[in-house]
């Protein structure tokens, strides 16, 4: 079974199979980033603390959560550079890394908008908060190290092992609204008790999630497609 | 009959947010599609 799924790990075969299907991805996501956002600004009824602040959520949710989980593919990614030296998996790291990074980012951004009119400060030293901008920084360095590092075989090795060190700091922002007093509010979605939202509020949302886990995917695929080609022309 | 409104309250909050989302990824998707054309 494993044979017919082997040539998939070669970057040329991957590119080539998966390649008709990304303008299809980009098109659905799009679509349904707009909706979202749509429903999000125009239709969601008002939160009856937050007012009309709340519907930063939209954005500012689904942007932390795919911070992390692209942290997390990257680190799968990262294991499988370090024990089998896969370049399709170092591509696809190195291209999980720069959107991990924007996303991190913006996820302090727009959190630190929907803090000032919430909080009355854009920016606090709280756990949740901290730990983020520890994940911007490991993406930050993994980046780093791999535009300074010329053989790019041990720019993988060495971005490799930052990636996993990294790990450990995903458990940290998940629960760091648990473990500790945190200004920052509990988990809406993905926390240890169902969700706390109404239906009529969590619709867009799901919209979003699912909208930028294509769009992730998009980015991630195309950066790496990218990257590989640039490589194959310089290589020719 | 559904009626669209945008919200009155924190509207440059919204604004900023959205803006600065779509603004970022909208650039880096471009980027992404024409990176080898500048590179060349």
């Amino acid at each position: 079974m494993f044979d017919s799924w082997k040539p998939l790990l070669t970057p040329r075969v991957f590119y080539e199979r998966i390649g008709p299907y990304m303008s299809w991805c980009l098109a659905i996501s799009i679509l349904l980033l707009t909706l979202g956002m749509t429903a999000a600004l125009f239709i969601v009824p008002p939160d009856y603390q937050q007012g009309d602040a709340f519907r930063i959520l939209y954005i500012h949710v689904p942007l932390a959560a795919f911070s992390m989980s692209t942290y997390a593919f990257m680190s799968v990614c990262a294991l499988c550079v370090y024990v089998w030296k896969l370049k399709l998996h170092d591509q696809l790291a190195h291209a999980a890394a720069m959107i991990g990074f924007i996303y991190a980012l913006l996820t302090l951004a727009t959190g630190s908008i929907w803090g000032k009119p919430m909080w009355g400060t854009w920016w606090l030293w709280d756990v949740r908060l901290t730990s983020e901008l520890v994940l911007a920084l490991f993406y930050g360095g993994i980046l780093i190290s791999r535009a300074s590092i010329k053989r790019p075989d041990d720019a993988a090795r060495v971005a490799s092992v930052l990636a996993l060190l990294g790990v450990v700091n995903l458990p940290i922002i998940h629960f760091s609204v648990e473990w500790w007093h945190s200004l920052h509010q509990k988990s809406t979605l993905l926390g240890l008790h169902a969700p706390t939202m109404p239906l009529s509020m969590i619709w867009p949302l799901l919209l979003m999630f699912v909208g930028f886990f294509l769009i992730t995917a998009w980015f991630i695929i195309k950066h790496a497609h990218g990257s590989y080609k640039m490589r194959s022309q310089i290589a020719c | 009959m559904l009626e669209l409104s945008f919200p009155s309250a924190y509207r440059g909050y919204l604004f900023a947010a959205y803006a600065l989302v779509i603004a970022v990824l909208s650039i880096y998707a471009f980027w992404l599609h024409y990176r080898d054309r500048f590179y060349r």
